[in-house]
């Protein structure tokens, strides 16, 4: 029987972001990688593109040096 | 961690001890990973009310302005020394880290590090060791890697010009002042989690009256090495790894007394 | 009955420390203040108060910014060359405007210079390291002045906010006269609360103490702070001493050890029938400039006595304007041409009758 995985929320601080790509190079289920937007100091910022496969390892957080990122796990 | 709302809880956010503030350092600076360890080793201890910060000189005192936590600024290498004044103006009852760099803690502080440790200080220092001097614009450091190219070794650092790289989280081990040294990286996950036991074991020692704590976090400069973010953390894994070794130098419960003359 | 006991310049000041509640002593042996530190090693643990030995003057300058950071009172003790170690220390307590006492007991230099007396480090010590700042220098010229200076520095340092220089020399550190040891009374002073304890004890609101008023805030509103700090000292705090002015033809001006040698040297020239005063700064910073000048309108030989190669001279100089003829007795005029030579009163009064 599968258990129902609950989902987890990455949100991104774009204004925070440096465009380092630590997080995405982190990400060990490649579930952000680096937009073609910019913020308004012209840093390019992660997107996260893949909600299904995240484990919730806060890795992205974790590795960012701005803290641009946040991982939250529904309850 | 808090939880922000009831209907989900938070995994890895902003320590309550950092400030919602833009990091000063540049894009791919590993400080601001070493910045929010301390951050977060400071709210699980409990001590945010009763720890002092003291900053050296150099870009990894940045934390200083968005650490939010009592900070005092020391002249370039003597925040061990201005610790010492701190801890003791506060009748041993404050718990005092200091975070210095390269030049802070391997160049002219070097004599103040070990004095502490020699005077029995306990104090906890972490020691941002990037191979060079950023703040400054990238020269050579006393952690420069054999065959470097910085501003002041523009063919690479050599025995004969520039000298050879200082193993300080090794050195202190040797002191016996010291209770805890240990080097660590924040290149991956496992090396953050590592990196933050550490450091938390390092407070700890000093909380409990142990001795002194050292922690030495390895990181990539982006722009000492004029590299994107990405392959400054390349070179890293592949250099930095090399010449310094991970891992605990000196875990004891206790300060060695080898003899003791008996006073009658 | 207050107690009265016979000790040497630098116990006095060691004395002057403990009635002050000074709770906080870092400091590095040095010949000729070795007697203060040692003192302080002796008493400070009995009185529960801290003693620390640091290893240069550069770690007790700091220790000293540090936990004056906190709010204690602090101080530490030195002479002339590793004074100039100090400087930058001072010049960080300076910007961060942080009150605590350090104390020069001067011995010969330039470099190492002599292990013994001399007042050549009176132009670092009124003028400063880099940056400008302005710091209270006093000058005792006994033993009792000494213990009650102390006292007073510790004082002026909470009220200003401002690092105190204690201006001493070999001379006065290591002669012993007897001193009425007693508790000076001062005024009340505001709480501290720009000092670092921990956020928690400001409702968890951080307190940041840096040294970079240049980087972190308004470069002009620290320096707007300070020259109102230096004005208000310049005007409320000037000391000095006279000696038989009012008829004088020839004024000595002098501080510390050589003022009681140009006091002797005055009585004696009184003693032959010439007209000669004393002025004795206290305060070296703020300058008597205003009383020097005004003395200057009736008397037109001023006669520099200080154990160096001229250094109080100028700002005699600047105070008087060019109303009067300045000279000097300095270290040339020592009575052996050796780091123990001193500046007898029979030269001076040999000057004196040689000023014309």
């Amino acid at each position: 029987m599968e258990k129902k995985k609950k989902a987890i929320e990455v949100e991104i601080n774009k204004e925070f972001c440096k465009g380092c790509s630590f997080c995405a190079d982190s990400c060990p289920k490649e579930c952000l990688i680096m937009g073609e937007e910019i913020n308004s100091v012209g840093y390019n910022f992660p997107v996260f593109i893949n909600q299904e496969d995240c484990t919730g390892c806060g890795a992205c957080s974790f590795l960012c040096p701005d803290i641009a990122i946040e991982v939250y796990q529904v309850v | 961690m808090e939880e922000k709302d009831s209907s989900r809880r938070l995994i890895a956010g902003r320590p309550k001890s950092l400030m919602q503030a833009k990091s000063p350092l540049c894009s791919g600076c590993q400080h601001g990973i070493v910045g929010r360890i301390i951050s977060e080793v400071i709210d699980e201890l409990g001590i945010m009310g009763n720890v002092v910060g003291i900053g050296g000189v150099g870009c990894h005192a940045m934390s200083m302005f968005v650490m939010n936590v009592d900070f005092v600024q020391a002249l370039h290498g003597r925040a061990p020394a201005v610790g010492t004044g701190v801890k003791r103006g506060l009748n041993e009852e404050a718990v005092v880290f200091t975070i210095q760099g390269d030049g802070d803690l391997a160049a002219i502080g070097i004599g103040d590090l070990i004095n502490a440790t020699v005077r029995g200080e306990k104090l906890t220092t972490v020691f941002f060791n990037n191979a060079g001097y950023g703040t400054t614009g990238g020269q050579l450091a006393p952690t420069t890697l054999i065959g470097q190219v910085t501003t002041t070794t523009p063919n690479g650092r050599r025995p004969e010009a520039g000298g050879f790289p200082i193993h300080v989280a090794e050195l202190m081990a040797g002191l016996p002042g010291v209770v805890y040294s240990a080097r660590c990286a924040v290149n991956t996950l496992a090396q953050f989690k590592r990196t933050k036991k550490a450091i938390k074991t390092a407070f700890q020692k000093q909380i409990d009256g142990i001795g002194y704590g050292f922690v030495e976090v390895l990181s990539a400069c982006p722009p000492l090495l004029n590299m994107r973010p990405t392959k400054a953390r390349e070179w890293f894994e592949k250099h930095m790894l090399a010449e310094y070794p991970l891992g605990e130098f000196k875990n004891v419960n206790e300060r060695e007394i080898k003899y003791q003359i008996e006073n009658n | 009955m207050v107690e009265k006991i016979l000790i040497s310049g630098n116990e006095a000041i060691g004395y002057g420390a403990i009635y002050a509640d000074c709770t906080h002593y870092f400091g590095y042996p040095i010949t000729p203040q070795n007697e203060l530190i040692e003192f302080m090693a002796r008493e400070f643990p009995k009185l529960g108060r801290t003693f620390v030995q640091a290893e240069s003057e550069f770690a007790s300058i700091s220790m000293v910014c540090g936990a004056a950071a906190t709010g204690v009172r602090a101080m530490t003790s030195t002479a002339s060359t590793a004074f100039s170690l100090m400087q930058e220390g001072i010049s960080g307590i300076a910007s961060m405007e942080l009150p605590c006492l350090i104390v020069n007991v001067q011995r010969g230099g330039p470099g190492a210079g002599s292990t013994q007396h001399s007042q050549m480090d009176y132009l670092i010590a009124t003028r400063g390291a880099h940056g400008g700042y302005k710091n209270i220098v006093l000058a005792p010229f006994s033993v009792q002045e000494a213990f009650e200076l102390t006292q007073l520095a510790f004082y002026l340092a909470d009220k200003y906010r401002i690092h105190i220089i204690l201006l001493s020399d070999g001379i006065m550190g290591q002669m012993y006269e007897s001193v009425e040891l007693k508790k000076l009374g001062f005024p009340p002073l505001p709480e501290k609360n720009w000092a670092v304890k921990g956020s928690a004890a400001h409702n968890y609101v951080r307190t940041f103490v840096h040294n970079s008023p240049g980087i972190i805030g308004s470069y002009y509103d620290y320096m707007k702070r300070s020259d109102e700090k230096y004005t208000k000292i310049k005007e409320n705090e000037v000391r000095y001493e006279t000696y038989e002015i009012e008829d004088a033809e020839i004024v000595l001006v002098s501080y510390g050890s050589t003022a009681r040698v140009s006091l002797r040297a005055m009585y004696l020239a009184r003693d032959e029938g010439i007209r000669v005063g004393l002025f004795r700064p206290i305060t070296l910073w703020p300058f008597p400039r205003e009383a020097i000048n005004k003395i200057a309108d009736n008397t037109k030989k001023f006669l520099v006595v200080e154990d160096c190669m001229g250094q109080m001279i100028e700002d005699v100089e600047l105070a008087v304007v060019g109303k009067a003829r300045i000279g000097l007795v300095g270290s040339m005029d020592r009575n052996l041409p050796t780091g123990s030579g001193m500046i007898l009163s029979r030269k001076v009064l040999e000057k004196i009758k040689d000023f014309n």
